[in-house]
């Protein structure tokens, strides 16, 4: 349903960055990609819900590359892969 | 037989609560053809014709023209002796006899009918059975779009000349280009039906897994935590799923759609046993509309992170290796100029490779990208 609003609105013209220019970019730039997979240890808790970690590590992982998302890729790269990472040793420090 | 007014017959003729309740769910749902019809002067297929869109695949394009159907527009693409990509209307401008019988040239195609001769962007070069002083070359073009190649894939600008974007590149992550992998698949449904699918995790804990044994690894057996997040200012959707493992590790992944008909998709054969951080996507894919009720998937498998990936997936991409074209609803059947059938009921043509051992080798079966 939401990929659908988003659609309908670009197709209205009612998103600015829906438009060939928006997505494309300036053409020095690539279309770049927030889609990745990371395996994190994170051992099982006693007394720790489950899903509701597993939603928080989903969340945190979210802000990390959303943070970078303007980014040109280069930069998106250099800010983006070191952070997974640190997010796995402060799971720990936890 | 008595033709009964739904509602007077079924009071509660929309409780799907009652059992055996067929009939009085009345009228099926109309069709939603603002986001789902793609021909020429309808919203969403203007709408997209504003984007360059793969339209076949580079090695379809041999000694004989190929017949494409994109949007609803029957085109033809071939790759003329000097090596340029056309991409025209199919039917000739003269007669309209159709251009997939046509002999490619060194520059551009001539149709088969009368001769005439056309560029890849439609000039008309030749009409050899015309009187000398023929006014028509002048005044006449052949319906073309301005075509591009970009790993391995045919992309074309089906929109307003005026507004032709530049074509921009997709991210490859360095990849190097023998481990792009072009491929295409092909499905009798809407493309939006397709595309919907991106942002549906969960089917890969049932489809892919639980339901039918397990397609890709086990690991897509296990239920996932998900949240779906819009990116871009409103031109993307990402979902993050996030599962466990086992008791030591959770693996989460990120897909992400971006308008009109893009999405990235990370890899398809993850076991999820060792630690990794930002292993990027595996497929770049597009759901190309071939009319309303057939869409198309010219795509490319991008092995991201060769370090992490090459082992487990190079095997299985090599063999997807299996370009399709587009069977056409007016050519399904027909016999083609390769001398074989195009399949009518919709399913792939292979044209090369071995694909019985991949998962998706089964016709109308799952599509690549989870
Ligand atoms: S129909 Fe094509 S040249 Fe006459
Ligand atoms: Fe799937």
């Amino acid at each position: 349903m939401m990929w659908r609003r988003l659609l309908r609105r670009g197709i209205r013209g009612e998103t600015p960055s829906a438009t060939p220019d928006g997505v494309y970019g300036p053409p020095e730039r690539k279309v770049g990609s927030l889609a990745h997979d990371c395996i994190f240890k994170m051992p099982l808790r006693h007394g720790v819900d489950d899903n509701e970690a597993m939603r928080d590590m989903g969340r945190r992982v979210t802000e990390i590359v959303m943070a970078a998302e303007d980014l040109p890729h280069d930069e998106q790269q250099a800010v983006v892969i070191p952070r997974p990472e640190e997010l796995q040793r402060q799971i720990f420090r936890e | 037989m008595t033709v009964h007014d739904i509602s007077e017959v079924c009071p509660r003729s929309y409780d799907i609560k009652a059992p055996y309740s067929g009939y009085c769910l009345g009228k099926l749902p109309s069709e939603d053809a603002e986001i789902t019809h793609v021909g020429p002067d309808t919203p969403c297929g203007e709408y997209m014709r504003h984007f360059w869109q793969p339209v076949c695949l580079s090695e379809e394009l041999g000694q004989y023209p190929l017949a494409i159907r994109i949007m609803g527009e029957d085109l033809v693409a071939f790759r003329d002796k000097s090596g340029r990509v056309g991409v025209l209307r199919r039917h000739c401008t003269h007669r309209g006899a159709s251009l997939e019988y046509g002999l490619i040239s060194k520059h551009g195609i001539r149709c088969c009918y009368h001769g005439w001769q056309f560029d890849v962007d439609g000039t008309i070069l030749d009409t050899p059975g015309e009187p000398s002083g023929s006014r028509i070359h002048p005044s006449l073009k052949q319906g073309a779009y301005p075509a591009h190649e970009h790993w391995g894939l045919v992309f074309a600008y089906m929109g307003p000349p005026e507004e032709k974007p530049d074509f921009s590149g997709f991210e490859d992550y360095g990849t190097p280009e023998e481990g792009i992998i072009p491929y295409s698949t092909w499905h009798p449904c809407n493309w939006l039906q397709c595309h919907d699918n991106f942002m549906d995790p969960m089917h890969a804990v049932f489809l892919h897994s639980r339901m039918t044994g397990d397609q890709l690894t086990p690991a897509w057996g296990k239920m996932p935590v998900v949240e779906w997040y819009e990116t871009g200012g409103g031109n993307g959707i990402i979902y993050v799923a996030t599962r466990r493992m086992d008791d030591q590790h959770v693996w989460n992944r990120i897909n992400h759609v971006i308008l009109p008909n893009y999405c990235e998709v990370g890899t398809a054969f993850e076991e999820g046993d060792k630690q990794k951080y930002f292993q990027r996507n595996t497929w770049n894919r597009w759901l190309v509309p071939v009319d309303d009720t057939h869409s198309a998937g010219p795509s490319a498998g991008v092995i991201s992170d060769p370090a992490s990936t090459t082992a487990r997936e190079t095997p299985r991409l090599a063999a997807a290796t299996v370009s399709t074209s587009v069977p056409t609803s007016t050519t399904a059947g027909a016999p083609t100029r390769n001398g074989s059938a195009l399949p009518a009921t919709g399913t792939p043509k292979p044209v090369s490779g071995p694909l019985l051992s991949t998962p998706w080798s089964i016709p109308a079966g799952p599509i690549p990208g989870s």
